[in-house]
């Protein structure tokens, strides 16, 4: 049994919610939303629920081991036996123990996302190369079913660990708060990945009805539920014919595959963003925004500082500046400026740093090369872009082209979004050799974009009807994008409506999203129509 | 007066709206569904049949409708039968649909088809659809669907689709057509029976074998299911008849059938098997079936002939056709012949008396020659009084010749280029009451190209 956030099943269970949440008493509302966290996640995952529920304790435990440690040290320098370097010296001592501990809860967490999530990949990647060697035994597969949500909650608990040993929040003293904050039915799937600060007292606080911020928050819902079910959930016809079966393309048709694949993951992955945020944003919390017109980027760097951006500041915050704030980078800095010079020299250990990021960023996404290749494609190209800005500057100068010039940010969204694209083979490929093939099919065997145009498009899976229902769809995005762009908030301007208006355009959003929607039984319709009785 | 706390206003607000959300959705529903149109005007009949009430409902599966032709019933013999039939409809849906008819036609005769009690298997995703889909929502819905659901294979899928189709026709969008828009309001005459049939028309033959029950099967798997019909049939006292129709399924279904007749005899109930009458109804297993399920037009023309008749002399059926406000059975029943008549035989559109003891005369040649087409063809056994011979051109079939019983040759001259069809018809009795025997459904074709 399974309840996916765009089923009718969840429209159910999200008004029972709704009216549930709204019905008891303030102090009691967080509960509401405990109960239905977990519930979902039962629906969803059965027993692996035991697998949160462990990871929460674990987290828990070790937030409040850090946080006592913390309260005894500090009861032990406010001491005034002490002399101030005794104190000092304390102070060293307790920081260092909280890091043991705060290091001990992160392995656990790591340890229980590695073994359920990537022991496979460990596994078959140590067996080809046990094969290499002649080895004559080979590791075993464990198989493990992967607990909903688990990449995200983890790196929740990670930050959540990490903050209290550097002191930014306080270890939180309720077991069922803090699980609240862990297991968070909209955002507990992909996102956004909340911080403590942020969004536990969001949580924990009751809230009263309002009126404009829950039809906000419905809006955004159907908004997410139109992105996913009429463009993505439509998409993915189209871009699976052509992954699965890329040897019969041309490398023009490839390309249009991964621009699809692209626009299918960024409305599939957004829409779902929208539904968690406009659902909480219904009980009163505000979760982070999580992208920002990612394809109006006008660099890589720029792309991922809009596309899965609490991912990026996760990693920014947790591993960037960590890693080469640490005295091993700035060693190697100091280096390799001797070594290289100071222009290479100086950025050498950001780029290293990077990289990690990006490797990790790729490994994340999910235990195959590919993933790594594609984040490795992104870093290569992000480090790229930051070495070529002043070639780039010489070649515009020269053009007499102008930095603000409408053209030149037009010519570097398409370069983006063409290399965003084109990093898409890795993660949408079916493995890290078909996405090297269908590059090279890109290169070698290029026709015109005739293919447009001569049938092929009816052939990828979806009528005439439905690819113009994708462009007319895609035009308004394009359009709400370029609104958001300019900072002018459209459900302000559907506020400020006549009620007819709004009822309106609510009713025909849902009958839209009735009609147009991609969801429930699979079936052709024709097979009833010609079905002999 | 004390104005509204914003509490209070949110909640009729959202009453409001929610209301109106019901609204459309429930409008949009008839616009969705398994597009089978005569289905939709088969449920949409009850409704708008008000003024006149039926002889007769038959209840039952897609073989009623393509057995019995209601329309040819009505040119004939003036009694009305409505077909209240669907494709493959389940044995649990009969109590339903026949619930469903007595709400406007409270004292009809129900025709119950015993071929439901197949007892093969559970309904299939597909027959739910088509028993549900269009029925207007009524308590009695509810308690199909549920009923019919109980006993399907796979309960994984949602039972809501049954209730609303478009929650699972909604991606035939792109495939609607203008019909889909005009269905709900499409009501061909009150009597829908044009339409409803027209797309059964079928003129394909196939040699089948017609089987006898196993005498030694006693268990009914339907039986619990034809307990609790017979039950609703006399607490409600409906009028009721149970037939089973002269099909060649197979030998199991066949028992099937039996064994729910016995069951229905035990109980008291009128019960007709036609089977047992394929010699007075006159169908032949090597003519008269399109498949084992279905007859094909020849063979539901015997049927409706020999069963109209029946039915008004036993149930005293008064001949309406003369009757004021039955002018849409009028109507749809030149229709329905207007469109049947280039497939079948003047007599057979009329039900004239046949003599099933003439057998088939065999057309053995046919040649053109200029303008003009001759055949040839073996005396057909038995004692013919003579025979027809029937042409068909651009039009329907007519009647061309009239020739003695020695004739084994005829010319047909000064023809229009083009394509013809002829058979020969052997019949007994004098030329004005002849009875006419079985003949070639297909007859033999020549193009004449012309001098």
């Amino acid at each position: 049994m399974a309840m996916s956030i765009v089923s009718l099943k969840f429209s159910v269970f999200l008004a029972a919610v709704f009216a549930l949440y709204f019905a008891v008493p303030i102090k009691y509302r967080w509960t509401v939303l405990l109960a239905a966290s977990w519930v979902f996640y039962w629906i969803n995952s059965g027993w692996l629920t035991a697998v949160l529920v462990l990871d929460i304790g674990i987290t828990f435990f070790f937030g409040r081991w850090i946080g006592r440690i913390y309260e005894k040290g500090e009861a032990e320098i406010s001491n005034d036996a002490l002399t101030k370097k005794e104190k000092k010296a304390a102070k060293a001592r307790i920081k260092n123990r909280g890091k043991h501990v705060m290091t001990a809860g992160i392995l656990l967490n790591l340890a229980m996302l590695l073994v359920l999530k990537y022991s496979n990949f460990f596994a078959s990647s140590a067996n080809s190369v046990l094969g290499k060697f002649g080895a004559g035994f080979q590791l075993p597969m464990l198989n493990l079913l992967l607990p909903l949500g688990i990449s995200f909650y983890t790196l929740q608990a990670i930050a959540y660990l990490t903050d209290i040993y550097r002191q930014k929040i306080k270890a939180d003293t309720s077991f069922f708060k803090f699980a609240l904050f862990m297991s968070f039915f909209p955002q507990i799937i992909q996102g956004p990945i909340p911080r403590y600060h942020q969004l536990a007292g969001q949580l924990a606080e009751g809230h009263t009805f309002d009126y404009d911020r829950f039809t906000r928050g419905i809006q955004l819902i159907l908004w997410g539920m139109m992105k996913k079910l009429i463009i993505a959930d439509r998409l993915a016809i189209p871009v699976a014919e052509l992954f699965d079966n890329y040897g019969k393309y041309h490398g023009m048709v490839l390309f249009f595959a991964a621009a699809l694949y692209g626009i299918q993951v960024y409305t599939d992955f957004s829409g779902g963003m929208d539904i968690a945020r406009g659902i909480s944003q219904a009980v009163g919390v505000n979760l982070e925004l999580n992208f920002r017109q990612p394809y109006f980027s006008t660099s890589v760097e720029d792309f991922w500082r809009r596309w899965h951006i609490t991912l990026g500041s996760w990693m920014k915050d947790y591993v960037f500046y960590p890693l080469s704030l640490s005295k091993t980078f700035v060693a190697i800095g100091k280096k390799s400026r001797k070594v290289l010079g100071q222009f290479i020299g100086k950025r050498l250990p950001s780029f290293l740093a990077m990289f990690i990021v990006y490797f990790l960023v790729g490994f994340w996404h999910g235990p195959s090369w590919k993933y790594i290749a594609y984040g490795l494609w992104n870093g290569i190209f992000i480090v790229a872009g930051i070495l070529l800005t002043d070639v780039y500057g010489r070649i515009r100068s020269a053009l007499r082209i102008r930095d603000d010039a409408f053209s030149w940010k037009v010519f570097q969204m398409c370069r983006t979004f063409v290399i965003i694209s084109l990093g898409r083979f890795f993660s949408r490929a079916d493995g890290f050799r078909a996405a090297l093939t269908m590059m090279r099919r890109m290169l070698v065997s290029w026709q015109s974009p005739a293919f447009l145009l001569d049938g092929t498009m009816a052939k990828l899976g979806l009528s005439s009807a439905n690819w113009m229902l994708i462009l007319v769809s895609l035009l308004v995005l394009l359009i709400v994008g370029i609104l958001h762009e300019r900072g002018i908030e459209i459900r302000n301007g559907i506020a400020a409506q006549p009620l007819i208006f709004r009822w309106a355009l609510y009713l025909s959003a849902i009958v839209i999203l009735l009609i147009f929607g991609m969801y429930g039984p699979e079936y052709d319709s024709a097979s009833f129509i010609y079905g002999k009785f | 007066m004390r104005t509204l706390s914003g509490k209070h206003k949110n909640l009729i607000k959202t009453t409001a709206f929610l209301v109106l959300l019901c609204t459309v959705f429930f409008s949009l529903q008839p616009f969705f569904g398994v597009r089978d149109y005569t289905i939709y005007s088969r449920e949409e009949w009850l409704s708008s049949e008000k003024l006149n009430h039926p002889d007769a409902v038959y209840v039952g599966s897609s073989q009623v409708f393509r057995c019995f032709l209601s329309p040819y019933a009505w040119k004939n013999t003036g009694i009305s039968v409505f077909s209240y039939s669907f494709p493959s409809l389940p044995a649990s849906a009969l109590k339903y649909k026949i619930i469903e008819a007595r709400k406007s036609h409270p004292d009809a005769l129900y025709i119950i088809n015993l071929d439901s009690f197949k007892g093969r298997r559970v309904p299939k995703l597909q027959d739910l659809h088509n028993a549900a889909d269009y029925m207007p929502f009524s308590l009695n819905k509810i308690k199909m669907i549920f009923d019919m659901y109980e006993q399907k294979e796979d309960e994984q899928e949602g039972i809501l689709e049954y209730f609303f189709p478009l929650l699972r026709f909604h991606s035939g969008w792109d495939e609607m057509t203008e019909n889909d828009f005009v269905h709900p309001v499409y009501r061909t005459m009150g009597a829908t029976q044009y339409q409803g049939f027209l797309e059964d028309i079928t003129d394909n033959t196939r040699n089948l074998t017609l089987y006898e029950p196993d005498p030694d099967e006693e268990h009914i798997r339907d039986e619990e299911i034809l307990m609790d019909l017979l039950e609703y049939i006399k607490a409600e006292d409906v009028k009721a008849l149970f037939i089973v129709l002269p099909l060649a399924t197979s030998r199991d279904t066949v028992t099937q059938t039996h064994a729910a007749e016995r069951i229905v005899r035990e109980a008291g109930m009128d019960c007709l098997n036609l089977k047992e009458r394929l010699d007075e109804i006159g169908m032949q297993p090597d003519l008269d079936y399109e498949d084992k399920e279905h007859t094909n037009i020849h063979g539901a023309l015997k049927i409706t002939a020999y069963l109209a008749p029946y039915l008004a002399d036993s149930y005293g059926f008064p001949d309406r056709r003369e009757e004021a406000g039955w002018d849409a059975w009028n109507e749809c029943a030149e229709l329905y012949d207007s469109a049947v008549s280039p497939y079948v035989l003047d007599f057979e559109r009329d039900f004239l008396a046949r003599d099933y003891s003439l057998s088939i005369p065999e057309i053995t040649d046919i040649y053109a020659d200029g303008s003009s087409a001759a055949l040839e063809w073996q005396a057909s056994d038995g004692s013919p009084a003579g025979y027809f011979v029937y042409r068909k051109g651009t039009g329907g079939w007519e009647r061309i010749a009239v020739l003695d019983p020695d004739a084994e040759v005829y010319q047909d001259t000064g023809l229009e280029p083009g394509e013809y069809t002829y058979t020969v018809v052997p019949f007994s009795g004098d030329g004005q009451a002849a009875r006419c025997g079985n003949f070639n459904y297909s007859g033999r074709s020549i193009i004449i190209e012309g001098e």
